[in-house]
């Protein structure tokens, strides 16, 4: 999978100039953007997206007026005339909704429905005011939520599920500021993934979607570790997390291999930002201090997140085997870092700087090949990417010492043996290959 | 349903009658949620038994919600030699009592109380003997300067008049007291 498919409407762009040129022809300028699932014919939707964007904003001010109408406590008027012109708004605007897609007018129609979902939350949220209630105030954002599900379900608007998700994420949050588990919020993630799967293209809500339900499961464990009761975080929640990535990266790889383009691109963009996670991940925990101040719980939990971040590995694996080593290889290789790392941690005097150490190796391994990577697929940003992970890793390391002077000395070495084995082996690989490269960097 | 369906397959969802079955459900979904919220708002006001307890407002503020003055009430705090034994979250029932100007507490019970006025509440925190009880009644909304005035002017504690219903829910209705916040 290239990164190219992020480019895709640079790329129709481009290919529309060479069959107005006559260097292709229209069909095989269709050809190629098939392959990207775009069109030489998605120009027109330019103006009508435009149009649906501002309408989209304009709905989302006058949700924000109805708030501030909220904020100013509008007490002159009766509370049942307030009341039933709340319920009747919200009515009108999703039957005005309802009308245009019976006509056709979609974008309209997902406008007027969009607004008619704000209405709704205010209305929640105003009846609370009018009548005092002081009960659980996170209960009102929930319904919210709730009430706009079936409706992103039905109309598979991506606006729709955007303020479904903000507002199930809020509920999230508030939630778990006073102390309840959210455990519903998985259904409005499900509900978010099975539009941006089998209805529209949209990789922010699937790559949302799935970092949240990260997020949900370690708040899960936290509340088990707390006897459903409250929130009791552990260490170990820190390799369960790292597994998870693992399952992740492997769904990516397996996404990418997949004869749909868009679950192609939103295989890639799951990718590109696993990476990233992964360099940040790996950066904090390079530092022997980040191992001291980690403590695992007990043995058996111990036990289960270790076998925990193998399962992560092997499945990560089985799901990537086929997309070749620069998919498999890290996979097995970080699952094995990571278990060395956190049995060393908890069973040896010395297993903070044998895990720091590990993590070191791990970051200069990941440079090398995307460095490698860069070059053998003509990829500037996986070159490049790799680069700054051997430049910052340096970087860290000159400023924060493993072990003594000596021991950081002797750490650079073996980065530095390492660095020149791996640029001779390919550079004899590329000798002994036919037609192969020896001089791309 | 075909993956990534385009115009042509969407087109044919908005015309189902799954979709416009579906879409009428979903609105009046909405509206249900509406009238169940006002109804069990109203409802403590209409069958409910009007009862007058002493509490003191203070900080006003809400994200969502707008400017109101919380109000922490005698009840809100209630001593019980087995404190420890009530959950956090877990539903109690505070019987109230009249004594001259207001209403007091009288006991807290696990079980719902077969005579007595009661009201209905959650355990939000236990220390010692001491267990903190919300009843959904700790809101009242009022413009800012209002409530601004009240936080100032009520300082010393004011009287709230709350309706209760038969089965303890509580529903506050005004401040019975004198004064511009009033």
């Amino acid at each position: 999978m290239r990164l190219i498919q992020l480019l895709k409407k640079e790329l129709a762009r481009e290919t529309r100039g060479w069959v107005d040129e006559s260097l292709i022809t229209h069909e095989q300028g269709q050809a190629i953007l098939a392959k990207y699932g775009e069109s030489l014919d998605n120009d027109a939707n330019k103006t009508s997206f435009g149009y649906y964007l501002l309408m989209a904003l304009g709905s989302l001010f006058i949700g924000l007026a109805l708030i501030l109408i909220i904020s100013h406590n509008w007490d002159e008027i009766p509370s049942l005339i307030k009341t039933a012109t709340l319920i009747l708004l919200t009515a009108t605007t999703n039957l005005i909704g309802l009308r245009l897609y019976l006509t056709n007018r979609h974008q309209a129609a997902n406008v007027w429905v969009f607004f008619g979902a704000i209405s709704y939350g205010a209305s929640i949220m105003l009846i609370a005011q009018i009548y005092h209630l002081g009960e659980h105030y996170p209960d009102g954002i929930y319904w919210w939520a709730l009430g706009v599900l079936p409706l992103v379900l039905l109309t598979r608007s991506r606006l729709l599920s955007l303020l479904m998700l903000a507002l199930a994420t809020i509920w999230l949050c508030v939630e778990v500021g006073e102390a309840f588990f959210p455990a519903s919020y998985p259904v409005f993630l499900l509900s978010a993934l099975f539009v941006a799967l089998y209805c529209r293209s949209t990789p922010t809500i699937f790559v949302f979607s799935l970092f949240a339900l990260l997020v949900w499961l370690n708040l899960a464990l936290a509340w088990l570790m707390g006897s459903g009761i409250h929130y009791e975080p552990f260490g170990d929640l820190l390799p369960f997390s790292l597994a998870l990535g693992l399952v992740l990266n492997g769904l990516a790889w397996a996404l990418m291999r997949t004869m749909n383009p868009t679950w192609r691109e939103y295989g890639l963009v799951l990718h590109l930002w696993l990476l990233r996670g992964s360099v940040v991940t790996l950066l904090i925990l390079s530092f022997e201090g980040v191992w001291h101040e980690y403590s695992s719980e007990s043995d058996m939990t111990l036990v289960l997140s270790i076998a925990a971040l193998i399962m992560g590995g092997v499945l990560s694996w089985k799901l990537s085997a086929k997309n070749g080593r620069y998919a498999s290889i890290p996979a097995v290789l970080f699952s094995l870092c990571f278990s060395i790392c956190f049995i060393a941690q908890a069973y040896f005097s010395s297993g903070d700087m044998i895990a720091a150490v590990t993590i070191n190796f791990l970051l200069l391994v990941l440079g090398i090949s995307l460095i490698r990577r860069g070059i053998e697929q003509d990829e500037t940003q996986y070159f490049y990417t790799g680069v700054a992970v051997l430049l910052a890793t340096a970087f860290v390391r000159y400023f924060d010492l493993i072990g003594d002077y000596l021991g950081g000395a002797l750490l650079f070495l073996i980065a530095a043996s390492i660095m020149m084995l791996a640029a001779r082996y390919w550079r004899l690989r590329g000798q002994t290959e036919p037609g192969g490269r020896t001089d791309e960097a | 349903m075909k993956l990534n369906s385009g115009l042509v397959q969407d087109t044919n969802w908005y015309q189902s009658h799954t979709f416009k079955i579906g879409l009428i459900i979903a609105i009046t979904l909405q509206i249900s949620v509406l009238v169940v919220e006002y109804l069990s708002s109203v409802w403590p006001i209409w069958t409910g038994t009007p009862i007058i307890l002493k509490t003191q407002p203070y900080d006003p503020r809400s994200l969502f919600r707008g400017n109101f003055v919380r109000l922490s009430y005698d009840i809100s705090q209630v001593e019980s030699d087995n404190a420890s034994e009530y959950k956090l979250g877990s539903v109690v029932y505070v019987s109230v009592k009249e004594e001259l100007s207001h209403w007091r507490f009288q006991s807290i019970s696990k079980v719902k109380p077969v005579t007595g006025l009661f009201i209905r509440g959650r355990v939000r925190a236990n220390y010692g003997n001491s267990l903190s009880i919300e009843y959904g009644i700790e809101a009242f909304f009022m413009p800012k300067e209002k409530a601004l005035l009240a936080q100032e002017t009520l300082r010393e504690g004011a009287l709230m008049r709350i309706f209760v219903s038969g089965s303890g829910k509580a529903r506050v209705q005004e401040f019975v007291c004198q004064g511009d916040a009033c």
